[in-house]
């Protein structure tokens, strides 16, 4: 009797809780992506002009080509929920944004999530995988393929954004930025913040081994190697000073310092017939080029994986006499070496190429995209808000150092506050995406576990790559 | 007679069966909440997680029912079995030298003392510190630049990589393991060895016996149902663990640190892969069931000799 008892109280209890839990929610059905109401062309992302007359830019945009109607924006009220991230700066242009927004648009509210990009990518996966994403999200470029293959964020009309075809998008944008987020002819996210890889370099160092920082830079991989020997320094056998070094802290850090070397040997991280690639020849003269720095005593991977949180500091802190990195080394330099930066004891020039002839680098970016699951208002109201989001990107190149692909920026008065903005836009004419795949956690820590296997605990790069491709084969389905 | 008196015999059952009712209500009542709780956060998701496991599940999809299909993955999946020695192998590192250590400071705690009790104290803040804290100290102080290899090279011994060497990451993630879990089973021998009693060890030490005897056949055996505990849940615990190697290592270098609950987390939140990851678990708890049933044998058997 006793024992019945218990058990029909453990049934109920655990009745109750079957009842009160949510079975693995699985995903609304993306509704169908909505066109984006047009908007009139004289209102695309002006470049504000600092100086009374009118920029290139602004006198362009307003002999532009016929004026769409005006989007029924929905009067009731609306509220979006926006997921942001803490980049210095940045959660500041946002409420000023949002501010304006709300100014012309009383009906709307935000809700504003400043969340630390660590931990951005898999909050926004569970929470779009079980409904609960936010309305308007920020998302890096190379996150998009699942989501693009799954509709779940909403298509962006160029229209939407003040251009009147995507060709005129096209055109105002550096193209290949903008084809990194096109998904069969669709814009799925919109680029406003774009990095490019390039090579930074430590003018004072230069000097100091007796060579011209702005003759003397490497340009190809050979004379990074050759230069970097002589910026070396050495004590006791241990290395004092890096004259070169990659990123290696993370997954992220090392795909985007990996993969240039492999596309401009010609090798991809998939290969034509769906699987890994990255134990092809090319593959592996890649990983050798990439340890060579290591095996050559230029680079010591040990001091730099261990604690640095960002890598690019090592430059600003002048520990490393050359590095790969991406824009915001120059607002890491700004911030925490101002003598540095106002010396110009920094210099960034174009990556180094395998072959000169043929340049190529890779970059990525932030965007942000409309989740498809939000609803028809806060659908049409975020696309709305976007435009005003990303307005004046010469404001967001002031306040937050984010460099929208756009090839006006450079004319803007804001570029001349951005050091070696041309050099970093010039290459950005050469970036390829660093590779684009709904697998691309398997394979940027593939690439991550194979290179720490090499670099630091010298194991062979064919081996090295093979047990990778296990990997990625296996998260593949091969 | 004899029928008041069997009349009275039944009256005496029928009360004490409504009695043992009543007090099995009550037991329940106030086992309520924390049943609840447990259903609600720990049985009915080990549900959920061996339901998903028949799935091949990434989040963004709609469920699609695959069987056994990521058992069988498992079975020729040798990044599994690697984590799987990974994890053993940190449970033997951490286990073996806290069960032995742990009960050597119990035992010098055990005695009374006003600055035992302070270094009692002492000892144990390691076990209250939070552990992701704790991971992000010992980080910097694994560092190649840090003080362990600056206390080390006092001793004219040098820099080690601890945590980018494929053979010192490990070791290093043993080291803080160590360091963290000891204070804890102190505590638990300490309880132990509060219940032995004390007129055993006056009777032995007026036999003559002296202190390794007295341990050796007064305080082990008594404390035989401690040092179960303490096995068992250090076995548990240790292969638990994953915020060192998530803080620390990340897993590497090169995967060497990869124990099972790491792959298990990388691969549902990283690879979002929630089916594979499910089977990961369920194969990981039947591991842990495993080994807790074959060592409540090997106790209840020693118990019993």
């Amino acid at each position: 009797m006793t024992r019945v008892l218990a058990l029909m109280w453990l049934s109920a209890t655990l009745v109750a809780g079957c009842v009160f839990q949510s079975a693995p929610a699985t995903p609304p059905p993306a509704p169908a992506p909505t066109t984006a109401p047009a908007k009139p062309a004289a209102s695309a992302p002006t470049v504000a002009p600092a100086a009374p007359a009118p920029t290139a830019v602004a006198a362009a945009t307003a002999a532009a080509a016929p004026v769409a109607k005006a989007p029924a924006l929905p009067t009731g009220p609306v509220e979006i929920v926006f997921w942001n991230i803490t980049l210095p700066g940045q959660p500041e242009i946002v409420a000023d944004r949002v501010k304006e927004y709300t100014a012309a648009h009383p009906n709307v509210k935000f809700q504003v999530d400043n969340l630390a990009y660590s931990d951005l990518e898999t909050k926004l996966r569970v929470a779009m995988g079980t409904g609960a994403g936010p309305d308007l999200t920020l998302v890096n470029s190379g996150w998009l393929p699942p989501y693009a293959e799954k509709n779940n964020f909403v298509p962006i009309s160029p229209q939407a954004l003040g251009y009147p075809s995507l060709e005129a998008m096209r055109q105002a944008y550096i193209p290949a930025a903008l084809d990194a987020v096109i998904y069969d002819g669709k814009i799925m996210a919109i680029p406003y913040y774009w990095n490019v890889f390039n090579l930074y370099i430590n003018t004072a160092h230069f000097k100091e081994a007796g060579l011209d920082p702005d003759k003397d830079y490497p340009k190809t991989w050979d004379e990074v190697l050759a230069v970097g020997r002589k910026l070396t320094k050495t004590e006791g056998g241990k290395i004092t000073r890096q004259g070169f070094r990659f990123p290696i802290v993370n997954r992220p850090n090392v795909q985007s310092s990996f993969e240039p070397i492999l596309f401009q040997l010609g090798g991809s991280a998939i290969g034509p017939d769906g699987k890994c690639a990255l134990n092809s020849p090319a593959g592996v003269k890649a990983m050798d080029l990439y340890a060579s720095f290591t095996r050559q005593k230029v680079m010591d991977p040990n001091v730099s994986v261990a604690t640095v949180p960002i890598p690019t500091l090592d430059i600003a802190k002048e520990v490393t006499s050359m590095e790969t990195g991406h824009p915001l080394t120059v607002q890491f330099i700004r911030a925490n070496n101002k003598a540095m930066f106002d010396s110009k004891g920094f210099k960034v020039v174009p990556y180094p190429q395998v072959d000169p002839s043929k340049p190529l680098t890779v970059m990525n970016g932030q965007t942000f995209a409309v989740n498809a699951a939000a609803g028809p208002d806060k659908i049409a109201v975020a696309q709305d808000f976007l435009r005003t989001l990303i307005a004046r990107p010469n404001e967001w190149l002031a306040r937050v150092g984010a460099i929208a692909p756009i090839k006006a920026l450079l004319e803007t008065p804001e570029a001349t506050t951005f050091p070696y903005l041309d050099v970093i836009l010039n290459d950005m004419k050469y970036g390829r995406h660093i590779t684009l795949s709904k697998f691309a956690a398997e394979i940027s820590e593939g690439e991550f576990r194979a290179v720490q296997a090499v670099l630091l605990s010298s194991v062979d790069s064919k081996r090295a790559l093979d047990e990778a491709c296990v990997e990625i084969n296996r998260a593949i389905g091969y | 007679m004899a029928s008041s008196l069997a009349l009275a015999r039944q009256r005496i059952t029928a009360i004490s069966r409504l009695r043992r009712h009543r007090d099995l209500l009550m037991a329940l009542l106030f086992l309520s909440p924390a049943l609840t709780y447990f259903t609600l956060f720990k049985f009915y998701p080990m549900l959920q997680a061996a339901l998903i496991s028949l799935f091949d599940y990434d989040l963004l999809s709609p469920p699609r029912y695959v069987g056994l299909y990521n058992f069988a993955l498992l079975l020729t999946d040798t990044t599994f079995h690697r984590a799987i020695a990974a994890s053993f192998f940190y449970v033997a590192g951490v286990a073996i030298p806290v069960w032995v250590v742990a009960l050597g400071f119990a035992l010098i705690f055990n005695r009374p003392g006003r600055t035992r009790q302070f270094y009692r104290l002492l000892y144990f803040l390691p076990a209250v510190s939070s552990v992701v804290v704790a991971a992000i100290v010992w980080k910097f102080l694994f560092n190649p630049l840090g003080l362990v290899n600056a206390f080390l090279s006092s001793f004219g011994v040098d820099q080690v990589n601890w945590l980018t060497r494929l053979d010192t990451a490990m070791w290093a993630l043993i080291i803080v393991g160590i360091w963290r879990t000891t204070p804890y089973f102190m505590i638990v021998y300490l309880a132990g060895l509060k219940g032995v009693p004390q007129e055993y060890y006056e009777a032995a030490a007026i036999d003559g016996a002296n202190d390794w005897q007295c341990f050796r056949y007064i305080t082990l055996p008594l404390l035989q149902p401690t040092i179960a505990l303490v096995v068992i849940v250090t076995v548990i615990l240790g292969l638990r663990h994953f915020i060192n190697p998530l803080i620390m290592t990340g897993g590497g270098p090169a995967g060497t640190t990869r124990v099972l609950p790491l792959l298990i987390y990388e691969t549902g939140f990283q690879f979002t892969r929630m089916g594979l990851a499910s089977a990961m678990s369920m194969v990981f708890f039947a591991i842990v069931m495993v080994f807790t049933v074959l060592q409540l044998r090997i106790f209840r058997r020693i118990g019993s000799e």
